[in-house]
């Protein structure tokens, strides 16, 4: 009986011992797999690190005890246990040691070889140890170097432009006072140059009105001679005839001259007034003609010919017959027992001009320059009367009529005399 | 349920009541692994509670009584298989640890253990309530564990179920140092 009891709880045993060989077995197994899943899940964690382009490393016991590193970090710990980098070490681990003591994150730069490595440390308190990542600044840095740089150039920059400025707004003010002062000088001159002139007018005036009283005095006492010669003999009475003729003919020289140069002096003070109107430049140098023409004792006309469209010109006419005259007058002078001279009326569609042409005895060629200058005479009319200011009056004419007169001349061909008109619409 | 529940179980019957009736349990309770039972392996609690009832009925021993003796027993084996958990200064701060240190680690071990709960609270130097959860309603159990981590720490207790709860669901035990 005891016997089988004790086969049967034998057997129990050897199958209580099996089933626990297989759960065994089973664990095992179970333990196996779950070792390798681990391995494969710890080489892939430690391959994200080794992965990291930058330093990433762990610390216990406040940043004494490298735990783990990869690549990178090795390489900085190996800089840092460089014998000449004693202070960066102790720099380094006193950083660690702080983030741990305080239980915070912290961030600090350091110079490792050319680059600039900034250090984040971050404490991880239930593991109770810290992690090191760093970054790579020294692109950052340079570029923080050179943007200060950029602004103080800038600002340096800035100044020089102020300060020109500044300079600039002074010499402006300079300028501006120094052309005030030009224009007050100027307008002091003009008021002088006035008063010059209406001096100078008075004078011609005062002068040849003064100058009148006496000529007058003289011819009149000239024509008195005359008178008592009628009742002297005939020789005595022909001599006294060329006498008081030649006091005539003076007096006369010299009150054409006193009014030319009333006249001159009127032109040049500026006190002729232009008055324009429209006339016909044709029939209005006709006539001007036809009165020279009657007092030519020769005979000798004055041709006139007209070319292009004709227009009404708007000049002032009393003017015109001042100027026109005296070349006229001297068209006739200077061409004595020659051609008749011409006047050629040119109409064109910006402008017409007048052409008083003689075919007389010419201006020299080094003298056309002058001849417009008031007294001036050329030197082959001496012999001819003259007062040397027709010109130069009748040129002042011209331009009060907005015309501009040239001369050309060939001696012992003739003259011509040109004045140019810009029309006016 | 553990194995070691079962094997301790039918060693403790062995060692007091002998073979023979060891064998009648196994032979007259309709049991899952016919009485095969290995400490490491998991088996159901149902035949836990077939085979102390078959006891009580061969002894005429009331069911209480019987797991009372047996958490006594069973104690000084898990006392003796684990002895990281014995580190403690006395009872009370042992029984606090069942919960707070004891229980997780053996999760760790075995994550599909059911383990009971065994809130604590001191209330003074000589008294502890201890609140037993489980479903599967051991309570005289871990009286009988409870009386023998007393007996482990030198230590004379009383224990007095205070509450109860869906029957035995949860069981409030008051522990008196005397």
């Amino acid at each position: 009986m005891d016997i089988e009891l004790y086969k049967k709880a034998l057997d129990r045993e050897k199958r209580a011992r099996k089933e626990a060989e297989s759960l065994l077995e089973k664990k095992s197994l179970e333990l196996y797999n779950t070792n390798k899943q681990l391995q494969e899940v710890i080489t892939n964690t430690n391959l994200f690190p080794e992965e990291n382009p930058n330093a990433v490393m762990r610390f216990s016991a406040h940043g004494r005890v490298l735990m783990y590193s990869n690549k990178h970090g090795d390489a900085i710990i190996k800089f840092l246990n460089q014998p000449l980098r004693k202070k960066l070490k102790v720099y380094f681990t006193s950083e660690l040691g702080y983030s741990f003591e305080k239980g915070v994150k912290h961030q600090f730069d350091m110079q490792i070889g050319k680059n600039t490595i900034r250090f984040d440390v971050v404490p991880f308190q239930p593991f109770d140890y810290i992690n090191v990542y760093t970054a790579d600044i020294t692109d950052i840095k340079a570029t923080e170097v050179r943007l200060q740089k950029l602004t103080e150039s800038l600002k340096e920059a800035q100044q020089v432009s102020e300060n020109f400025n500044k300079k600039l707004e002074i010499e402006v003010t300079e300028r501006t006072k120094e052309l005030l002062d030009s224009e007050m000088k100027l307008k002091k001159s003009l008021l002088k140059e006035k008063e010059l002139g209406e001096l100078k007018t008075s004078f011609v005036s005062t002068a040849s009105h003064q100058f009148r009283t006496p000529l007058a005095a003289i011819q009149s006492n000239s024509e008195l001679l005359q008178i008592i010669a009628e009742s002297l003999h005939e020789e005595t009475r022909k001599r006294f005839g060329k006498i008081t003729t030649r006091i005539t003919s003076e007096i006369g020289k010299m009150t054409e001259l006193m009014d030319d140069v009333l006249i001159l002096g009127k032109l040049t003070a500026g006190k002729v007034d232009l008055k324009q109107q429209y006339i016909n430049l044709v029939d209005f140098c006709s006539e001007l003609a036809k009165d020279f023409n009657e007092i030519q004792s020769d005979g000798r006309i004055m041709k006139i010919v007209t070319n292009g469209k004709q227009y009404d010109v708007k000049l002032d006419p009393k003017l015109l017959t001042n100027s026109l005259s005296n070349l006229f007058s001297n068209a006739f002078k200077y061409s004595v027992g020659k051609n008749n001279p011409e006047l050629i009326i040119s109409f064109q569609s910006k402008e017409f001009v007048l052409t008083v042409k003689d075919y007389g005895i010419g201006i020299p060629k080094d003298e056309l320059t002058k001849l417009f200058q008031p007294f001036f005479r050329a030197n082959n009319v001496t012999e001819i009367k003259g007062t040397g200011l027709g010109l130069s009056i009748a040129k002042e004419y011209f331009e009060i009529n907005k015309g501009v007169i040239t001369a050309k001349s060939i001696i012992g061909e003739g003259s011509t005399f040109e004045i140019k008109f810009t029309r006016q619409k | 349920m553990k194995g070691v529940v079962f094997t301790e179980f039918l060693e403790l019957v062995e060692n007091e009541f002998g073979l023979e009736i060891v064998q009648k349990i196994i032979d007259e309770c309709e049991l899952e692994t016919d009485g095969v039972y290995s400490s490491v392996g998991t088996y159901s609690h149902k035949d836990m509670f077939k085979m102390v009832g078959k006891l009580s009925e061969i002894k005429d021993i009331p069911v209480p009584t019987l797991l009372n003796i047996y958490g006594e027993y069973f104690f000084k084996t898990l006392s003796r298989d684990y002895p990281k958990f014995m580190e403690q200064d006395n009872l009370f701060s042992f029984l606090e640890s069942i919960e707070r240190y004891i229980h997780p680690e053996v999760l760790k071990l075995y994550p599909e253990a059911e383990l009971p709960g065994f809130e604590s609270e001191i209330k003074s130097k000589n008294e502890m309530i201890l609140e037993y959860s489980s479903s599967r309603k051991m309570a005289d159990l871990a009286v009988g564990l409870i009386k023998g981590a007393a007996r482990y720490f030198n230590e004379e207790v009383e224990i007095e179920k205070v509450a109860e709860t869906n029957e035995g669901e949860k069981v409030g035990l008051k522990i008196l140092l005397i």
